[in-house]
């Protein structure tokens, strides 16, 4: 008994300690990377969002829409230079994100709103980091999800195996067309008659 | 040794052929790399690159799904190779160089590009330019300058798109209603 008490203690704490070990040697994320330049450079302050743990969780088990994990962070109080943030966000996040990753959209305003956006496929998944700085407030995305996981979602829409397709297309209006006049207005002509 | 030489001689124009196919496909895109001076001046910059593996995630998507329509721009873009935009809006009139915007006309001078279209309006000092290339009968690229006194825009799209395909989309997903002559309704009166 003793003896498997010991094998027991041993077996945990190296479980522990291989843990920390992995959590320290793992290489950080090009969306960690962002972070801390966000923190270091422009002395960024971090805006706790409550029960983002939770929604993260929930996410990670429902998938909705095929999204496999997402991660936001949002900051406050950064000290920019309206003038130089867009030259050295490019040149940041150029050394951030490598070849693999595909700038599909920037924005950038001279009143200090600035918008990036990587993209990068791993296997069957898409990965996408989005940077969304406007005066001194700041957002990080990351979101992982299944392209086919999507288009399934698409045709399909369902939350844990409840269908939302009936509600849609209740909602739904024909395309291009306005909403139907109330019964007591006679329905617009369709064809104007000509003015004499 | 020599049936070796004579092989290698033979494959030659074969390669020089493949490499001028290449070299045609290539040209309908344009070279955005020299619009610093636009860039710095500009109030707002907007920058879209959609091209390789995010436009072919585009397709595989657009195909896979039900809806007829989403279905229909997906075939219609199947043959894209890229999407590049380039928007610049400026505080005041004419705050840029029209020479960064002539650069980027005088690469539609070069070999395959016809002008499509030629719009001139005194009001904001608006030109708009569209130009096409062509590959045999196959639209290989367009590229679109918009010009006025406060912004400019740039659009460069690379590969075949099918231009009925998407004109039947008009007025649906967002796409603006298209008008196109076909040529086959000459009696149709015209407003």
């Amino acid at each position: 008994m003793f003896r498997n008490n010991r094998l027991l203690t041993a077996l945990a704490l190296s479980v522990i300690v291989l843990s920390f070990a992995s959590a320290a040697t793992a290489k950080p994320t090009e969306y960690d990377l962002v972070i801390k330049r966000l923190r270091e450079k422009y002395k960024a302050k971090k805006v706790s969002i409550p029960f983002m743990s939770l929604a993260r969780a929930i996410v990670a088990v429902a998938r909705p829409a095929g999204v496999k994990a997402f991660k936001i962070t949002v900051f406050e109080g950064l000290q920019i230079s309206k003038e130089t943030l867009d030259s050295e966000m490019r040149a940041g996040l150029g050394e951030i994100f490598g070849e693999d990753w595909v700038p599909i959209l920037r924005v950038r305003s001279r009143e200090g709103e600035q918008v990036y956006m990587y993209m990068r496929e791993v296997r069957q998944d898409v990965k996408i980091n989005l940077v969304t700085i406007d005066k001194e407030q700041a957002v990080v995305v990351r979101a992982t999800f299944n392209p086919d996981k999507l288009v399934e979602f698409m045709n399909n829409p369902k939350l844990f195996g409840i269908s939302l397709a009936d509600e849609q297309s209740n909602n739904k209006q024909p395309d291009n067309k306005p909403p139907s006049p109330p019964d007591d207005d006679p329905p617009p002509p369709l064809i104007a008659k000509p003015v004499k | 040794m020599r049936n070796v030489i004579r092989y290698s001689l033979k494959l030659i124009p074969l390669l020089l052929f493949a490499l001028a196919l290449s070299t045609k496909a290539q040209d309908a895109r344009l070279h955005f790399e020299h619009l610093t001076g636009l860039e710095t001046k500009a109030r707002d910059v907007v920058e879209v690159n959609i091209d390789g593996k995010v436009l072919d995630l585009a397709k595989r998507v657009l195909v896979k799904v039900n809806d007829p329509d989403a279905k229909k721009v997906g075939q219609a873009i199947a043959g894209l190779q890229a999407i590049y935009v380039r928007a610049y809006t400026f505080e005041n009139a004419g705050e840029y160089n029209p020479g960064d915007i002539d650069q980027i006309r005088a690469q539609l001078q070069g070999p395959g590009w016809q002008r499509l279209a030629n719009v001139r309006s005194k009001k904001d000092n608006q030109k708009i330019d569209v130009y096409t290339m062509f590959t045999g009968d196959t639209m290989s690229g367009v590229a679109v300058i918009m010009s006025q006194d406060k912004a400019v825009a740039l659009v460069n799209v690379i590969g075949p798109i099918d231009i009925d395909l998407l004109a039947e989309l008009g007025g649906k997903l967002n796409i603006p209603e298209m008008d196109i002559d076909t040529g086959g309704s000459k009696d149709k009166p015209k407003n």
